[in-house]
């Protein structure tokens, strides 16, 4: 006996006890290249392996079998199964054993019968009958699981054929898995090409996504030495079945279950598949397009999620452009998200700084420069903004102020003027009432007093009515005014004040015809002059002889106008720049608003005129209002 | 008959003038009248006022320099004040300037005339010599 043997037997019992059926099968697998090897050994490794074989088969009992079809026998826990087949064929292929032959005659028969008669359906309906009582007696038998699927092909009965031809993928030789998936494949493509049924087509090719992982998983993974290794490479038909599906899904417009599907494409090639890029490049655009913009950005997101993830080459061009599609999504769409752009934008100089191009680091660094730009100016509007709304509330706080000031302008107008005849009033009625009292008001006195006071109540009326016009007046529609009377009425309101001040106010009317008419709104233009007049009254104000002079002109041909003269210090070089620009005063701000020279002259442009400034020859200022004559 | 007290009345408002004018008039007192400071300062200098009531406010001459001048020429007619609306500080600062003889000030709009002929009756009969004591005793002796 030789030792050699005897130990590599022990070695392996030793294994199968301990239910290493692997190790066991490994060492029984050499016993036929020792030297010694003979029938005897033959025999005895046969019955050993066959043993192991069914050690395998029973440890996937206990699971309920559906059907009588062979499927069901190991569509059970596949990896168990899968491990006790190949046991077994490599066992039989290497000790030439076989499937009992009494049913092959059997076949014979049928096949010989279908020969005579292709298209006879109950032949085939034997045939199959004959091939699952094989299957019976052998789950293993391949042949019979593959002439199974073949009939059903024949039968056009495509889905249980398909079924089949899955099933044979368990139990057949590398080389005939191949070709069944190749089957699966061609119904798959009859389903969608021929028969347009999508539903049964995606069924169809998602069994060859199942098969192969499970196919590779088993042999790459659980038997690395029994078993010869797969040839590398991805299975043409499984690439086949991911490119049908994806179309599938991307012309059914079907584009989440599509990118699902290009995804794992991409994946299984490590994204070098360019095709399979260019399509989820496309998804990305027909969501862009549909301005699904969440969507796309999610597709992009996933992409990059799963190359970072170690599926595809970070270094990548590829990955480059996904992240700057990304960016620029992040950048342009509507969910606008500066940050996350700025973070991939960096990425791609960080990541891909050895496959940017020149113009691409340029245009990054131009978005990289827009986006800071914008938020800068983001930032600067929302600042702006606030302003904005600071000059508003300003300008409104202005306007009462400039409206206080000039009822306080009026008011004080107003005051000086009722000051006399109310003094007149109550000097004549008390002393009237004291002549009474002391016994000296003679009857005939009464007359002339009450006429004096009807007379003073007379001025008082007049005054009350003109401020009353002024401050109430219509401010909006437009009429002929007459310049002499603007200058002579405003004039009358601000006479008692200037005397008061000790200015002289002097006016030079145009008294020649035609008179000075300007067509606008009368208050307005009064509030204007106002304007111009205060501001000369303050410039002369405390000087010796001030004076003010107020002149009308009317050049029939050319234009009309009021002249406001002073005799004050006149403008510094500096105020006259900013003349007309608001909130520029020389007086403090509790004299003025720094509006009123603004105000005056927007009023005057509005109606047409002109307002500017010049020197008076003799010192101080002149500022002249002058509007075109239009020619009819 | 008795010595008639003189009265000078400076306004450049007629009506005042009138109605000032009767009022004193009636009440035994010789009264001119005067338009302005100008006026006014000529009329004192050519005759004796007891006292001068005098607008602040004029054209040509206003009241405190109508009075300023008098009390450089040494004119001692007793001066009251009439102020318009708002003018109250400008008499103020006229008394507080110390010009001599300033004696009261009235605001036109709100005068009461038994008030304005009582101050002139005080003026006429000067201050009494028991008041001038009380004063001077309250001041501070540095000033």
């Amino acid at each position: 006996m030789n030792t050699q043997f005897d130990a590599l037997r022990e070695q392996a019992e030793h294994y199968e006890k301990q239910k290493k059926y692997v190790q066991a099968l490994m060492l029984y697998k050499t016993i036929p290249d020792l030297p010694e090897y003979d029938e005897n050994m033959k025999q005895i490794i046969c019955d050993k392996i066959c043993n192991i074989g069914d050690e395998l088969l029973k440890e996937t009992k206990g699971i309920p079998i559906k059907t009588q079809r062979v499927k069901h026998f190991w569509g059970l826990q596949r990896r168990k199964k899968f491990l006790a087949r190949r046991s077994f064929k490599k066992a039989a292929n290497t000790f030439k054993i076989h499937i009992p032959p009494g049913y092959k005659k059997l076949l014979k028969v049928y096949e010989k019968a279908l020969k005579i008669d292709p298209s006879y359906p109950p032949g085939y309906k034997k045939v199959l009958k004959v091939y699952e009582e094989a299957l019976k007696i052998d789950p293993y038998y391949s042949q019979a699981v593959y002439q199974i699927a073949y009939t059903y092909l024949h039968l056009k009965d495509y889905q249980e054929a398909a079924r089949w031809f899955r099933d044979y993928c368990d139990v057949a030789e590398q080389s005939e898995y191949a070709s069944a998936l190749r089957k699966i494949c061609d119904i798959g493509d009859i389903f969608y090409k021929q028969q347009k049924k999508i539903t049964k087509a995606i069924r169809t090719y998602k069994k060859i996504l199942e098969i192969v992982p499970e196919y590779e998983k088993t042999f790459s993974i659980e038997s690395p030495i029994y078993f010869e290794t797969p040839d590398q490479g991805i299975e043409p038909e499984y690439v086949r079945a991911f490119e049908a599906l994806g179309t599938i899904y991307f012309d059914a417009g079907d584009y989440e279950n599509a990118s699902d599907i290009y995804i794992r494409y991409c994946e299984l090639e490590q994204y070098n598949n360019e095709a399979a890029l260019h399509r989820l490049i496309e998804i990305c655009d027909k969501y862009y397009q549909k301005k699904e913009y969440r969507h796309s950005i999610e597709l992009y997101e996933r992409i990059i999620r799963s190359i970072r993830e170690g599926r595809g080459d970070i270094h990548s061009e590829y990955y480059k452009d996904f992240l700057f599609s990304l960016a620029n999504f992040y950048y342009e769409s509507n969910e606008y998200d500066n940050k996350k752009a700025i973070t991939l934008y960096l990425e791609i100089f960080k990541n891909c700084a050895e496959i940017l191009r020149e113009f691409e680091k340029e245009e990054i660094c131009t978005r990289l420069e827009n986006i800071y730009s914008e938020i800068a100016e983001r930032a600067q509007y929302a600042k702006l903004s606030l302003l904005k709304s600071e000059l508003v509330e300003q300008r409104a706080e202005l306007e009462q102020a400039r409206q206080l000031a000039y009822l306080g302008t009026m008011a004080t107008a107003v005051a000086h003027e009722i000051n006399q005849p109310v003094g007149i009033i109550r000097a004549a009625t008390d002393a009237a009432l004291l002549d009474l009292q002391d016994d000296l008001l003679q009857i005939e006195e009464l007359g002339p007093l009450l006429r004096r006071i009807w007379k003073q109540t007379e001025r008082l009326h007049t005054i009350i009515e003109n401020f009353r016009k002024f401050a109430r007046g219509d401010r909006t529609t437009r009429e002929d005014v007459n310049l002499n009377q603007l200058v002579e009425q405003t004039a009358s309101l601000f006479s008692e004040q200037l005397t008061h001040h000790h200015i002289a106010l002097r006016l030079q009317l145009y008294q020649e015809p035609p008179a000075p008419l300007v067509f606008a709104n009368r208050f307005q233009l009064e509030e204007a002059l106002i304007n111009v007049l205060s501001n000369a009254r303050d410039a002369v104000e405390g000087r010796e002889n001030a004076a003010i002079w107020l002149t009308t002109w009317c050049d029939p041909h050319k234009d009309c106008g009021f002249v406001v003269e002073d005799n004050g210090p006149g403008l510094s070089a500096e105020y006259r720049k900013h003349l007309f620009m608001p909130f520029m005063s020389t007086k403090s701000t509790e004299q003025g608003t720094g509006l009123g020279l603004y105000l005056a002259r927007k009023i005057i442009q509005d109606f047409g005129g002109a307002l500017c400034h010049e020197d008076r020859s003799g010192g101080g200022a002149r500022f002249i209002v002058r509007f075109p004559i239009e020619k009819e | 008959m008795e010595h008639q007290e003189s009265i000078l009345i400076v306004d450049d408002e007629q009506e005042i003038l009138n109605v000032y004018r009767y009022f004193f008039d009636k009440r035994g007192f010789h009264v001119e009248v005067a338009h302005n400071g100008r006026e006014g300062l000529e009329k004192l200098r050519t005759r004796k006022f007891e006292v001068a009531i005098v607008d602040l406010k004029m054209p040509e001459m206003d009241g405190i320099e109508m009075i300023r001048q008098a009390n450089t020429e040494g004119i001692d007619t007793e001066m009251i004040i009439l102020t318009g609306h708002g003018e109250k500080d400008d008499a103020i600062a006229a008394i507080n300037l110390g010009y001599r003889a300033v004696g009261a000030w009235f605001e036109k709009s709100g005068i009461n005339m038994d008030e304005l002929l009582a101050k002139v009756k005080e003026l006429l009969e000067g201050v009494p010599i028991e008041e001038v004591r009380r004063i001077l005793s309250v001041l501070p002796e540095d000033v």
